[in-house]
């Protein structure tokens, strides 16, 4: 039954249509909070014991690895939680939509820095601003299904991805204030994106 | 659900399952922002009388948003799906796929019973 199966196969269409025109509601205002809290605490641990967790360069970027982890883990898993209490029946191609938007950025974040930390440690220093970088697009990326609001994000980032990578380039070092001002301020004012979003009516 | 009522479908929201407003609903649901009536209009080539019609049994049952507004002098109306009839849209995409997919695998199964007798040693 051809006709069957191509009836299927738009219902599907339709689906995914559907998603890409939907706001992704899974990211939670508090998990967002949470992960801008997180980089506070990172960076004042940072500051405390600068000679365990910021006296190398690898030190210092493999505290920022767990506190994204974290972060990424915290985000995560309140996102699949909600998305089904938002969605519904959509939540599956909303969560599926959305990692295609994003999952890109995180990739290429974690294989610049397993690259640059194997074969060229030297320019480690690059990677807060790059990654600062990635964030704002993945930002820009996720507009058609968040607040438009989050472009401002976006450009948060990227502003401070560029003013990190001049400053890292210059001294060559890295203080635990290149991570920790722009995420916590990011992160914060995104949290409040998302929260006036959801008070909006729908 | 009893096996006798297996084929009920009772998620077929009889609001979407007329051919004018499935058409309708679903211009509206790749548009995240909404659509201009004469958009609206275009796509699911109704007329006026019909796609306002149509229209109003959507907005009374909380499917559809219909905003009016004014670009310059001239009245725009702009019609988007609220977060209901996404949710319930999304709920009745998913009984017409199980109905769909019954029947795919109804119309195979006499094919597969046939193969299975033709194989069947004597």
């Amino acid at each position: 039954m051809p006709d069957v199966d191509e009836a299927i196969l738009q219902i599907a269409e339709i689906r995914a249509q559907m998603a890409a025109g939907t706001r992704f509601r899974g990211f939670a205002p508090l998990a967002v909070a949470l992960t801008a809290m997180l980089a506070l605490v990172t960076t004042a641990l940072q500051a405390a014991w600068p000679d365990r967790l910021a006296d190398t360069t690898e030190h210092y970027l493999a505290t920022w690895i767990v506190a994204a982890v974290l972060a990424i883990g915290v985000v995560g898993t309140e996102a699949l939680t909600r998305s089904r209490e938002q969605h519904g029946a959509l939540a599956e191609t909303m969560i599926q939509s959305t990692l295609r938007q994003l999952a890109p950025f995180g990739a290429a974040g974690a294989i610049i820095a397993f690259v640059l930390f194997k074969v060229a440690p030297e320019i480690l220093w690059v990677l807060p601003g790059f990654w600062q970088m990635l964030v704002a697009l993945a930002g820009f990326a996720s507009l058609p299904s968040q607040p438009r609001a989050i472009a401002w994000i976006g450009g948060w980032y990227f502003i401070c991805g560029t003013v990190v990578l001049l400053l890292a380039g210059q001294s060559q070092a890295l203080t635990p204030g290149m991570m920790g001002i722009p995420f916590a301020i990011g992160q914060s004012l995104a949290a409040l994106i998302l929260h006036r979003a959801n008070e909006a009516p729908r | 659900m009893s096996r006798e009522a297996r084929y009920a479908y009772d998620g077929l929201d009889r609001v979407f399952h007329e051919k004018a407003r499935l058409g309708i609903v679903t211009s509206l649901a790749g548009h995240g922002d909404g659509l201009g009536f004469s958009e609206l209009k275009a796509l699911c080539g109704l007329t006026d009388g019909n796609l306002n019609r149509h229209l109003q049994v959507l907005e009374e049952a909380g499917f559809v948003r219909i905003e009016k507004t004014f670009e310059g002098r001239r009245p725009h109306t702009r019609c988007s799906l609220t977060d209901e009839g996404r949710l319930r849209f999304s709920a009745y995409l998913d009984v017409l796929e199980r109905v769909l997919g019954e029947a795919s695998r109804a119309a195979r199964r006499p094919d597969i019973d046939n193969a299975r007798l033709r194989t069947k040693p004597a």
